[in-house]
């Protein structure tokens, strides 16, 4: 399973991470999906939109590691799968609590973060997350993160 | 004034373990919770009380010595709403013929 990120969760995690409540977001985030498979993480609960078995939109509860806080305070993943090719893509992530902490995204947030997702593949701006070695690559093969 | 305080903690404790319990049956089944046309109006039935409860305490004197137990409950009754919002989102997307195209697309460039 690859996973992939728009460039503005790039923006997103940059700025969490200075945040000291945050400062392991991307590190969670690899965690969380490092474990998993796509089978798994299209069919989790926590779906929003699906056709089974081939994509899908979900939200996943990633625990934030920083402040030991369990599900219901953990951060908010907002993604799409595509099960047939084996991908992820993600590109909105947003603390429950703390200091920036936010409410329920709406039906209209989930709608354009799908749309951002698919302009971002199709324009090329979207990153590879290497989960093992925790870094981001462009499609070049370039460490940016 | 500790007896008090005391009592208030075993109330939201009760509290608080009946939210936990509703949270773990819906995980369970959420299938079933999704497909429930009675279920989410049950659930905000329970939360709003629960809620007025916790803007009482919160003006109250005893908060400062039950805010841990507070805080546990306020988290339970955000993740009961949050199911239920994120139940409501998942129909209208059903139903939201955006989202198809949407998808379609997203299928099309995510495949290459």
């Amino acid at each position: 399973m690859k996973v992939f990120c728009t460039g503005y969760f790039l923006e997103v995690i940059s700025d969490l991470e200075k945040k000291n409540n945050y400062s392991g977001i991307f590190k969670d985030v690899c965690t969380y999906f490092s474990d998993k498979n796509i089978d798994e993480l299209h069919i989790t609960k926590d779906i929003l939109r699906n056709s089974p078995g081939i994509h899908s939109i979900n939200k996943y509860r990633i625990p934030n590691s920083t402040i030991g806080i369990g599900k219901r305070g953990s951060y908010r993943c907002i993604s799409m799968c595509n099960v047939k090719s084996d991908k992820i893509f993600v590109d909105f992530i947003y603390p429950k609590t703390g200091s920036e902490g936010s409410e329920n995204i709406t039906k209209e947030g989930i709608k354009s973060i799908a749309i951002n997702i698919t302009n971002s593949i199709q324009s090329g701006n979207i990153y590879e997350i290497d989960l093992q070695n925790e870094q981001i690559i462009d499609l070049k093969g370039n460490r940016i993160k | 004034m500790l007896d008090r305080m005391n009592s208030l903690n075993s109330i939201l404790t009760e509290l608080h373990s009946m939210l936990l319990g509703l949270n773990f049956e819906i995980e369970r089944d959420f299938k079933s919770f999704k497909e429930s046309k009675e279920a989410p109006g049950i659930i905000l039935e329970i939360t709003k009380p629960v809620t007025q409860i916790l803007i009482l305490v919160r003006k109250s004197d005893l908060y400062p010595g039950v805010k841990t137990m507070f805080a546990s409950l306020r988290e339970e009754i955000r993740y009961l709403k949050e199911l239920v919002q994120d139940r409501a989102i998942g129909l209208e997307l059903e139903n939201d013929p955006d989202i198809d195209n949407i998808m379609d697309k997203f299928l099309k460039t995510s495949s290459d």
